[in-house]
């Protein structure tokens, strides 16, 4: 992890070619009142979409939040890959994940994390 | 000696002093016309010198200030010219290329390639550097490749590329606080972020910016970073406005100088608002500035870029142009280069795009802003490189109406005026959509006035100021010819587009 990552606010955005209404979650969530005064952004992916294809999805996102540091971190495609993740963030880190992901969320569960739900 | 361990370079098109005379760098956003490409190139972006290790003897800034932090911190981190890079696979870790333009989707590439239909060469030998036979050893040998500069956001659209090539971080933003992580986490093997978006609470400090270690393309030196100016679309204004201190230019131009380059090129969104109040120039760091680079450096200043505002509040006020020119800067050369934007003439869309840009005058006032600077330009053998923006969002027939009737107001003063097309990005793949749908006859018309005013300047610049030197008579030659056959080409395509329009 890069030193800037350490006093970011971590997303885990979870998304197959769905990926529009997760990102306006997260996007929804990133200009929030909760997090008002967040500066720093380490957003990390799972997505079946593949390897940087799903950047396609992050395009406005960092096009439209240019006040804040954005770090993107690709972490694979499977629950399995979700799962190793939670094992490194545990609940430091808001999850956002698509109803319809349900072996996604099952991980997600196992670990008693609750994400936002996009509706699918 | 033995290579190096990070290797940082770019493309021909950028590696290039452009024969010492930066404008013509802009060729090199732009397809071969009329010439051959290999003689295009010749023109636009010949080789520079190397050592014989393929060290340049001039670099992009922004691979200066790279290099600077990374060999700061220890590093073994060289830049290196595209043809030297295999020298140093067998030392090479990490690969970082910087460019102000990877895939031509930026002005005015981006709108050459729409008109012409001909991919830019910046676009191209970008291209051949990513597929060379070195690059792809590098890749398959395990070399990081990391890749930023202004056009970084390029790459979020080019996925397909990023993926073949191997791309494994990009980098968007401001640097220096990251680079140095994130080249020991490539070298440690670590897993690298796709993308950094460098944010303004991660800029730099003043001292966090280190000084250059070799030569910039044609001397050109930050003075300042940021814009007071506060335009809502802009990244640079959100940053923090730093003021480089006169010491640190003065050590960077001493570097230049040290590895022979003679000329200075003054760097800033906005020349004239070094030290000023908000947007309101000040003679005092503005005169010091002048002096200090005039005392050191014996070849040309340049502007990089100025405000029109800053220009006239500055001549209005202070008569501070007229001091800097007359008796600073042309004590030792004929003229003064810089680019400036116009954007539009007209007042409507001027306060809506960029409400800001006229401060401290209003934005109503704009075409008058605009008409006063060009004069003040013209009078103290100021040559401006202007930019006029069509296409934009709200533009409506009537804005480039206007902008076509108050464009003759410019005339009679000596500058260069290329319009650039607003081209959204999902148009850049369907070069066809924008011929048929956003060229209107009213742009046509702004074209056909920018275009013969450059050309009637042009031949004038080059006569009494540009390409004067010896050595530099076959570029100037070979400039001409190409103007010709611009001339030639243009009145047999402006009747046909013409005809098409008005169908």
């Amino acid at each position: 992890m890069l030193q800037i990552e350490n006093d970011a606010f971590h997303m885990v955005l979870i998304y197959g070619v769905d990926g529009e209404k997760i990102i306006s979650k997260a996007f929804a969530k990133m200009h929030s009142n909760e997090l008002h005064g967040v500066k720093k952004f380490v957003i990390h992916v799972v997505s079946p979409v593949g390897n940087v294809y799903y950047l396609e999805y992050l395009r406005d996102l960092i096009r439209n939040n240019i006040a804040y540091t954005i770090i993107i971190r690709y972490h694979g495609d499977s629950p399995r890959d979700l799962e190793g993740l939670v094992k490194e963030l545990n609940d430091n880190a808001l999850y956002v994940v698509s109803r319809d992901m349900v072996e996604y969320r099952s991980i997600l569960a196992k670990h008693g994390i609750e994400p936002m739900i996009a509706e699918g | 000696m033995k290579g190096f361990e990070i290797i940082i370079t770019t493309d021909r098109t950028m590696m290039s002093n452009h024969h010492g005379k930066e404008f013509l760098g802009f060729m090199a956003t732009g397809p071969a016309i009329g010439i051959p490409e290999k003689l295009w190139m010749w023109i636009a972006a010949p080789k520079i010198k190397t050592d014989s290790l393929g060290r340049p003897k001039e670099a992009p800034y922004g691979l200066r200030k790279v290099e600077a932090k990374l060999v700061d911190a220890g590093f073994n981190a060289a830049i290196i010219d595209p043809d030297y890079l295999h020298k140093h696979l067998d030392t090479m870790k990490v690969l970082m290329i910087g460019h102000h333009d990877f895939f031509a989707y930026g002005p005015p590439s981006s709108e050459w390639w729409m008109i012409t239909g001909k991919e830019p060469v910046n676009r191209v030998y970008f291209r051949r550097l990513m597929e060379s036979p070195i690059v792809k050893k590098a890749k398959e040998k395990g070399v990081k490749i990391i890749v930023g500069g202004p056009a970084a956001w390029q790459w979020l659209w080019e996925l397909e590329l990023w993926r073949k090539w191997g791309v494994d971080t990009v980098v968007d933003g401001e640097a220096e606080k990251i680079i140095v992580d994130l080249v020991e986490k490539a070298l440690n093997d670590e897993p690298l972020p796709h993308y950094i978006y460098v944010g303004p609470s991660d800029s730099p400090s003043i001292e966090e910016i280190p000084v250059i270690k070799g030569a910039s393309v044609n001397g050109l030196v930050e003075i300042m970073r940021g814009c007071p100016r506060g335009c809502k679309f802009c990244s640079v204004t959100l940053r923090p406005l730093r003021y480089i201190p006169l010491e640190i230019i003065e050590k960077e131009i001493k570097v230049n100088l040290e590895n022979g380059v003679k000329a200075a090129i003054l760097h800033s969104e906005d020349v004239l608002l070094y030290g000023a109040n908000g947007v309101k120039p000040r003679p005092d760091p503005l005169i010091k500035l002048h002096e200090i680079a005039r005392k050191l450096v014996p070849g040309s200043l340049a502007w990089s870029h100025s405000s029109l505002a800053a220009i006239k509040y500055a001549e209005e006020e202070y008569k501070l142009v007229s001091k800097l020119m007359q008796d600073i800067i042309m004590t030792r050369q004929d003229f003064l280069g810089v680019e400036v934007g116009i954007e539009t003439l007209s007042p409507r869309l001027a306060k809506i795009i960029m409400p800001g840009k006229s401060a401290p005058y209003p934005p109503d006032k704009w075409p008058d802003i605009v008409e006063d600077a060009f004069r003040i330009m013209h009078e103290n053998l100021i040559i401006p490189a202007a930019t006029l923006i069509l296409g934009l969002p709200e533009e409506t027939a009537s804005d480039v109406a206007i902008t076509a009737e108050m464009f003759d107001r410019l005339k009679p003063y000596r500058s260069v005026i290329v319009p650039m097309f607003f081209v959204p990005m999902g148009v850049l793949k369907n070069r066809d959509w924008f011929r048929r749908n956003l060229v209107q006859p009213e742009h046509i018309e702004v074209m056909k006035k920018c275009l013969f005013h450059t050309l009637y300047w042009a031949e004038d610049i080059m006569n009494k100021f540009y390409l004067k030197e010896p050595h530099l008579t076959p570029v100037r030659l070979g400039l001409k010819l190409f103007m010709r056959y611009v001339k030639w080409k243009v009145s047999k395509i402006i009747p046909k587009l013409e005809a098409k329009l008005r169908k």
